[in-house]
């Protein structure tokens, strides 16, 4: 039938040899032979003791009440006849304080089987709890627990669900906080890597850098994920399924390389309101452009790019669309176009001009400066130290991206982690 | 290793396909500059295309810069140097001096398919020209509206034997051998073509990649291309999902119909029905764009789906047909499925290609792995994971071509720097050894020892 293992044998009763079988066999069946004694008390009433030697000449005793008691009672010492007085209380009230002692004794195994049970029931209520929310996650189609719909849990899966969310939120932020703090110093820990995109996307939209001046919400570039998780097909994946289902945005950057930039919905959402106002409001004529094109283009156009019909065909299901819209819409720096392709429109970040001039100086400067140097290359640490004269970025930001995109590549030795030039 | 495999074969537990299987993956595995065979290169120019001929397997062709082309004997060496290191010599050579050799650059040459009595070549001065491989004699030659950057023929074909060619024109030509001239002419792309590749699985499909970074598959017994490959449509993993999620089609597809088995009015009056106040605005809107008149299952001319943001530079497809390997001049490598014509998203990790000439890729028979060359070096990546296997660092610049020679798991490869040189299963050193009378165990014995 294919039995995994033999199960229980019997074995000979002889003195087993082997030294260590020995000692395994001698504590598990000490702890049997205990049991029993206790069990032999409380079923029979017969006060039990048992004073075992272990092999490493060690004395285990165990009676029930207790050794001393039984022996006392039964086996008395000669010297000790001094305690009659004491001896014929515990012979006189042998009954009763056996009743009692084993009343006590019944009344802790009874507590103890309670909680047994009711540790057990919690159980299968906190394990039938989860496989309903397993399942409503299931039905959503959702792959995580924590996306479950909350319409479709019943009453008693509520407060559970509220209490272990609030416990992923604090477990979740307590990694980040740990992974941040890792990072300030690399040398501590020399694995940068992660095994979930979203984890990794989390932490660097938390450490985007701040610029005085620049008002901007956080955009990760696709490179820097390259550096931080391994598995890069798998990174492209999860990219592509977050954006069908429309947690994140994916934008081309115009940096001249093959760049690309991934924002989130809401966060994008937010800079483009901030765009509208700053580029003149919504008191142009014109200007319910920029709400058509919220609603119909954003969510329905999941893409990078979009070719000048179907952008018109989906404005005009708001209004009548014109050229002076479209015109708006690229004042407004949400919609721009490249030299690939004059007939189609890219979706842009809108106001982020210093940071991408910041990035394209800084990537330049950092190569440059290991270029410089004899053996290019630089310890990690001093080079996330040394602060850029062209770009206002922080070195943690490009250096991730110039690891992800392959032009810095970093090797491990005693002193720490080592970035050098890659040579093709 | 082997051992253990040969010990299994005998008695029967490794049936003979999975031990020749396994023998091939792990000479590919271990694939490094070799140390008994070169091949001595006559070219004066850098190194544009290297083929072995499809029927024996045997037979070297190279194409240079300098117009000229040779063939090597892989097989059998013409002398060896020290003793046990091949060298091979060019068995035949057209260059300049010939008479009809072609004046510039020879960008592609392919042998015949059915055996190797015919080469061909394509050249920068706007010649393709058919050779006889025993008379070295210029059989037939065919004149291109443009440089010509690649040339193929179909290794499947049996009806007939046309050579499709890429030029720096729109149009991609088929020329026929058997009467001499043109045949076909596929339009479509927006610029130039870079490069060709004929379907491994259908003698009818061929597949171009233009400098407008468009791939486009035609189907030649009919009018125009039925597919253009869309880097933005994807799919997560090798096979397509099973369920069709809303992949939404982009509205130049929809302004014809898409390759179905429904009829086309049918499929218009849907489409319109869907979305007709929006379309009829387009229509007032855009005076520019003329509606086009499809046939079903062919696509428009006017879609403008793009496989990479830059040219297409290089196309391979796996041998049993089933995948599409890309080479963009924006440096990136991109997998594709030519059944449902989606990108599989796998990331080939990050390399630099060269951005100005057709570059020639190469795979393993069981897609495991693929060769690409990098700058002066070639990249072997593992085919379903995109990760790094190997980088094979020899030659001393650019590297244009190379070739996997799947008979005997050599990677021939030609560069810049005008050689061409040949990448073999290491074998551990003690049997180069082999006039050595001394009887060695290999295992305990080493450089120093007597």
């Amino acid at each position: 039938m294919g039995r995994p293992s033999k199960g229980r044998q019997r074995i000979e009763i002889r003195r087993i040899e082997d030294a260590g079988r020995l000692e395994v066999t001698f504590s598990k069946r000490k702890s049997g032979l205990q049991k029993k004694a206790s069990e032999l008390f409380l079923l029979c009433g017969s006060p039990v003791a048992l004073v075992v030697f272990s092999p490493g000449k060690k004395a285990f005793a165990r009676g029930t009440p207790s050794v001393d008691d039984v022996l006392r009672r039964y086996a008395p010492i000669p010297g000790e006849e001094l305690d009659a007085k004491l001896l014929a209380v515990l012979q006189d009230t042998d009954d009763a304080n056996a009743i009692a002692d084993r009343a006590e004794a019944e009344a802790i195994v009874r507590r103890t089987e309670e909680t047994r049970a009711r540790s057990a029931t919690e159980k299968a209520r906190m394990d039938a709890i989860g496989k309903t929310v397993r399942q409503a996650a299931a039905k959503a189609g959702r792959k995580f627990w924590w996306e479950a719909d909350s319409d479709e849990l019943g009453e008693d899966e509520l407060p559970e669900f509220a209490k272990m969310l609030r416990r992923l939120r604090v477990n979740l932020q307590r990694h980040l906080d740990s992974l941040s703090a890792r990072l300030h110093f690399p040398d501590a820990e020399d694995n940068l890597t992660f095994n979930d995109t979203m984890i990794a996307l989390q932490l660097m939209r938390a450490q985007f850098p701040k610029l005085d001046k620049v008002v901007a919400q956080p955009f990760i570039v696709q490179s820097q994920l390259y550096s931080s998780v391994k598995d890069r097909t798998q990174v492209d994946r999860d990219l592509e399924s977050f954006k069908r289902d429309k947690v994140l945005r994916i934008f081309k950057l115009s940096s001249g390389q093959d760049d690309h930039a991934i924002m989130f919905m809401d966060d994008y959402l937010k800079q483009v309101a901030f765009a509208i106002k700053r580029s003149g409001g919504k008191d142009q004529d014109g200007s319910e452009v920029f709400e058509w094109f919220e609603r119909y283009v954003v969510p329905s156009k999941l893409d990078v790019s979009i070719n000048q019909l179907e952008l018109c065909s989906l404005l005009s299901r708001g209004g009548d669309v014109t050229d002076k819209h479209i015109t708006l819409l690229m004042n407004a720096g949400l919609l721009t176009r490249q030299l690939i392709d004059p007939n189609i429109y890219w979706f842009s970040i809108p106001r982020i001009g210093p940071i991408l001039k910041g990035l394209s100086q800084g990537r330049k400067e950092i190569l440059s400066l290991l270029n410089r140097r004899k053996y290019k290359e630089m310890l990690l640490s001093s080079l996330e130290n040394t602060k850029l004269r062209l770009s206002p970025l922080d070195t943690r930001f490009l250096l991730r991206d110039l690891i992800g995109s392959g032009h810095i590549k970093t090797v491990q030795t005693p002193t720490g982690l080592l970035a050098r030039i890659s040579r093709d | 290793m082997w051992l253990e495999d040969v010990r299994g074969r005998e008695r029967g537990e490794l049936r003979a396909r999975r031990f020749e299987a396994s023998a091939r993956a792990r000479r590919a595995a271990s694939l490094a500059l070799s140390n008994r065979k070169e091949f001595a290169t006559p070219h004066h120019g850098a190194v544009n295309s290297l083929q072995v001929d499809l029927t024996e397997g045997r037979y070297l062709l190279s194409g240079a810069s300098d117009g000229s082309a040779a063939v090597f004997d892989v097989w059998n060496a013409t002398e060896y140097e020290a003793g046990f290191i091949a060298k091979h010599r060019n068995i035949l050579l057209v260059d300049k001096q010939h008479q009809n050799g072609h004046r510039f650059a020879v960008s592609a040459a392919v042998w015949y398919p059915v055996d190797t009595g015919l080469f061909v070549t394509a050249s920068f001065d706007q010649y393709v020209k058919v050779w006889d491989t025993n008379s070295t004699q210029v059989v037939m030659e065919f004149k291109m509206p443009g440089k010509v950057y690649t040339a193929a023929m179909s290794p499947v074909a049996t009806t007939h034997m046309l050579i499709a060619t890429g030029t720096a024109d729109v149009q991609v030509r088929l020329c026929d051998i058997a009467s001499g001239a043109f045949t076909h002419t596929l339009s479509g792309h927006r610029d130039g073509i870079m490069s060709l590749e004929w379907s491994a699985s259908s003698e009818w499909i061929l597949m171009s990649g233009g400098c407008d970074g468009a791939i486009r598959f035609w189907d030649i017994r009919r009018a125009g291309c039925f597919r253009v490959l869309d880097q933005s449509r994807s799919q997560l993993g090798k096979r397509p999902p099973l369920v069709k999620s809303a992949v939404e089609n982009d509205h130049t597809d929809s302004l014809g119909p898409s390759p179905s088995t429904r009829s086309s009015a049918q499929k218009r009056a849907g489409i319109s029905k869907k979305s007709s106040p929006a379309l009829r605005k387009i229509q007032n809107l855009t005076h520019g764009q003329m509606q086009q008149r499809l046939h079903p299952g062919l696509s428009s001319s006017q879609n403008r789906a793009t496989a990479h943001y830059g040219a297409v530079t290089g196309l391979r497809t796996t041998t049993d047909g089933m995948y599409l390997l890309s080479s963009g001049s924006d440096s990136r490598l991109r997998l594709w499925d030519i059944d449902s014509g989606c990108n599989t998203l796998v990331n080939f990790e990050a390399m630099r290609l060269q951005t100005g000439k057709p570059l020639q890729l190469a795979v393993t028979e069981d897609p495991s792995l693929v060769f690409v060359p990098c700058m002066a070096s070639i990249k072997a990546y593992n085919l379903w994971s995109g990760t790094t296997f190997r980088t094979f660092r020899g030659h001393y610049e650019l590297v244009n071509c190379c070739y996997y020679s799947e008979q005997d798991q050599e990677l021939y490869t030609g560069g810049n720097d005008r050689q061409i040189l040949v990448w073999s299963p290491s074998t551990p050193a003690f049997t180069e050894m082999e006039d050595d009378d001394k009887t060695l165990s290999g295992a305990d014995e080493d450089n120093w020892s007597d």
